[in-house]
């Protein structure tokens, strides 16, 4: 096992910024910042290179620092370095440990050298041509593949050291958090919303999260469900709040006022509504949800459509075109899939009438809504909602009543 | 707060407390060590022992003192000399430290053989008579169903297995022990397994009553405490503490049973009545501190939780499978339908509770009931 002291981190669209950019390195910087302080708890340094950040520090980074910095938005990838003096008769012998440490003795490898010190005697294609030749006298059974290798191995040469790698971490990529806005994401325990904040994550969107908790009609579980769920959407967000938002009360008195094919549209409708007044208190500048299209009744171009009209924030919703299939395999990648798929009490399908509306009446609708005002018990309902920290290490820091 | 869980757990008596807070403070030395703090504590737990015998009427049995009646049972069940191509009868339906356990020992070739149970709760005894022959070693029920309340006809099973010498008689008393007379010398059982936590006494305390000239191996290997029956320091505080807990729950078991009794008469006169609830087994073979009922059509969780928001605890079915959905191994042995199993409560009265308290709790479960079937499909 090699430990690694230095880091190299690839911005991803950041090139694309002209004048924002400064704004959009800070923005990661602090993300990196907030991400080391949580993990790695040693002195370091952080430098901006060549348009992308190096971390030094004396003590090696772990494994789980090494992917808690690799899952920030805005990254592409995170490469573990060895810096070498820039002696080339000591440049074999750390690549041959670098090979030496990854699984198996027979596979192919390329070396590709990028020369950033210009005036450095020989070549890349010298360097990456005899070092390629010196791996193969010492390791006869690796094999060269310039076209697909399984390991390539990267030496940068720039005035001082060389640079060394063999592996990388894949990172999200988009833009850091932080640099597009603020979202309520209504979380559910499903494996829609969690997909849909991850998404947004990418897209640079910090995010308050809000879960409707139907108790008495769903129990403890639900909520610790959504709290885990909620500690792996923290560490794409540099940490977050979670509201969990009593709502059982309010659900009841809905389901006994209106029609019951209605009772699933209206439910959505007043979670919405509650969103709205937290993201005013919050100064948030839009709604997040899950939805794809035709997925369930609630989510019918027509409900969809009577909900929006009734939302004073735009409502963001990018699993709109996808199908389940791809949902569920994006929730692998995103971490969320395992805690996801445990069976859970639903309250919106425990009331699900039989046949609930797809296409509502707008009389009724508005009927409904102006003999229902519910804003007093949805305020209520925030003023009573515990509100839990998480640290972006995905811990609980603090819990509190939100009133 | 109004607590009708007592099946589960009850509040611990404050002179029982005070007894082990007391002895915690002062017997803190090892009861197996030479010197004259040790010695003290031995007496006081072998005085303990016998008082317990005592009032269990068996006098000459032994008695092993365990962590909980789970430890007890697997203790015995475990322990027994018995091998491959013996046959052990047992009831599906118990609690699952009997359960488990009589099921792991067909990993060693023993035969582990259910026999059923009646409408009315009760162990099916004519199946018992059917299965039982030469080669049962082994037969084991809970006194009283932690569940259903169903008081076991014990002695009639005592008197069915005399004619079987070299069959083993297990009894799990756990829910039996300050609810009915335990009087081992007149039931006959071989073994029993008791413990303190539901007779207002501390929880990490259990007891295994054997017959004189049982033998069983222990689960515990060490130092050989308690006749090498259970190596481990003995805990005098709890040892203590459990010997006062049934001293004062015998001193008030019946005045307690007519209590209960009572209390148990008048939710059944409350509730039968409503549409949604059924009482599952009559009073006639249930101990009144235990009572079963199903609400159809709302899942018992939804039930327990409203009730909670009110303070009122009860349980559903049992507080060791709350989190087993739909299934419940135990109303399934009962012959209970699978699709009914979510809609099962257990009340379980104890003590403490009042007619007050029963009042509300029966109120306020109708109202909910009514309110619920209004809106849940």
């Amino acid at each position: 096992m090699i430990e690694y002291t230095t880091l190299a981190l690839l911005v991803d669209e950041l090139w694309l910024k002209g004048k924002n950019r400064g704004s959009y390195f800070r923005a990661l910087k602090e993300n990196i910042e907030l991400t080391l302080k949580a993990w790695h708890k040693k002195k370091y340094r952080l430098v901006i290179e060549a348009q992308r950040f190096l971390i030094r520090s004396e003590t090696p980074f772990s494994d789980e620092t090494m992917k808690a910095i690799a899952r920030m938005p805005g990254l592409q990838e995170l490469i573990p370095v060895r810096e070498i003096p820039l002696d080339y008769d000591r440049l074999l012998e750390p690549i041959l440990e670098e090979l030496d440490s990854h699984d198996g003795e027979e596979f192919t490898f390329k070396v590709e050298t990028l020369r950033s010190f210009k005036k450095y005697p020989k070549n890349s294609m010298e360097i990456s041509r005899h070092m390629g030749h010196l791996i193969l006298q010492a390791r006869p059974k690796l094999k060269v593949n310039v076209r697909n290798p399984q390991v390539q191995v990267n030496i940068r040469v720039l005035p001082e050291h060389f640079y060394i790698s063999t592996r990388s971490i894949k990172s999200p990529g988009g833009l850091p958090v932080g640099t597009n806005g603020h979202l309520i994401t209504m979380l559910s325990g499903g494996f829609d919303s969690p997909v849909a904040s991850y998404l947004m994550s990418k897209r640079g969107c910090t995010q308050t999260f809000v879960f409707f908790y139907a108790y008495p009609f769903v129990g403890e579980e639900v909520k610790d469900k959504i709290i885990e769920l909620a500690k792996v959407l923290a560490t794409y967000q540099s940490g977050c709040k979670l509201w969990i938002v009593p709502f059982g009360k309010v659900q009841k008195k809905i389901a006994k006022t209106c029609r019951e094919t209605y009772r699933t549209i209206f439910f959505r409708k007043y979670m919405v509504d509650c969103s709205n007044l937290l993201c005013e208190r919050l100064e948030a500048d839009a709604l997040l949800t899950g939805d794809s299209l035709g997925q369930v009744s609630s989510q019918t171009i027509g409900n969809i459509s009577l909900v929006d009209q009734t939302s004073r924030y735009p409502i963001l919703r990018p699993l709109i075109g996808f199908n389940k299939k791809e949902t569920i395999a994006l929730s692998q990648k995103v971490g969320t899939h395992d805690i996801s798929v445990i069976p859970h009490d639903d309250a919106c399908s425990m009331f699900a009438p039989k046949f609930p509306v797809i296409r509502p009446k707008n009389d009724y609708w508005h009927e409904y809504i102006e003999e229902n005002d519910f804003t007093e018990d949805l305020n209520a309902a925030l003023d009573q909602a515990e509100v839990f920290r998480i640290g972006v290490n995905g811990m609980l820091t603090s819990c509190e009543i939100s009133e | 707060m109004i607590y009708l869980d007592n099946a589960a757990s009850t509040a611990i008596d404050p002179l029982v407390l005070d007894v082990m807070v007391d002895a915690l403070k002062k017997h803190f030395a090892n009861p197996s060590a030479a010197h004259r703090l040790g010695k003290i504590q031995r007496k006081l737990i072998d005085e303990a022992r016998s008082k317990f015998l005592k009032r269990l009427n068996a006098p000459d049995g032994q008695l092993v003192f365990t962590s909980s009646a789970t430890e007890a049972n697997s203790t015995l069940l475990l322990g027994l000399d018995l091998k491959s191509g013996d046959e052990v009868l047992y009831n599906k339906a118990d609690h699952p430290s009997v359960v488990q356990a009589v099921e792991s020992l067909s990993d060693k070739g023993i035969q582990v053989i259910s026999v059923g149970n009646r409408d009315d709760g009760l162990w099916n005894i004519n199946e018992l008579s059917e299965k039982l022959n030469a080669k049962t070693r082994l037969v084991c029920l809970c006194h009283v169903n932690n569940q259903t309340g169903s008081l076991q006809h014990v002695e009639r099973i005592s008197k069915l297995l005399k004619a079987f010498p070299d069959c083993h008689f297990h009894l799990d008393g756990m829910q039996a022990l300050g609810k009915v007379e335990v009087d081992l010398s007149r039931i006959g059982a071989d073994s029993y397994s008791v413990g303190a936590h539901k007779i207002y006494g501390p929880k990490g305390i259990g007891a295994l009553y054997l017959k004189e000239g049982v033998k069983i191996s222990p689960l515990l290997l060490g130092g050989n405490q308690q006749n090498g029956l259970r190596s481990s320091t003995e805990n005098t505080p709890l040892v203590l503490a459990f010997e006062k807990a049934f001293e004062l729950i015998e001193a008030k078991r019946e005045k307690i049973y007519a209590h209960c009794e009572k209390l148990n008469e008048m939710i059944r006169e409350m509730l039968e009545e409503h549409a949604e609830i059924s009482i599952t087994y009559k009073n006639n073979e249930t101990v009144p501190h235990i009572l079963m009922m199903k609400v159809e059509g709302i899942s018992s969780d939804i039930i327990l939780r409203h009730m909670e928001e009110e303070e009122i605890y009860l349980s559903s079915g049992s507080a060791c499978s709350s989190k087993i959905k739909g299934f419940n191994p135990v109303l399934h042995a009962l012959g209970l339908p699978e699709k009914s199993h979510k809609f099962y409560l257990r009340v379980s009265l104890g003590q403490h509770n009042t007619e007050a308290e029963v009042e509300k709790f029966c109120s306020y479960l109708i109202e909910t009931i009514d309110e619920l079937k209004g809106f849940l499909p």
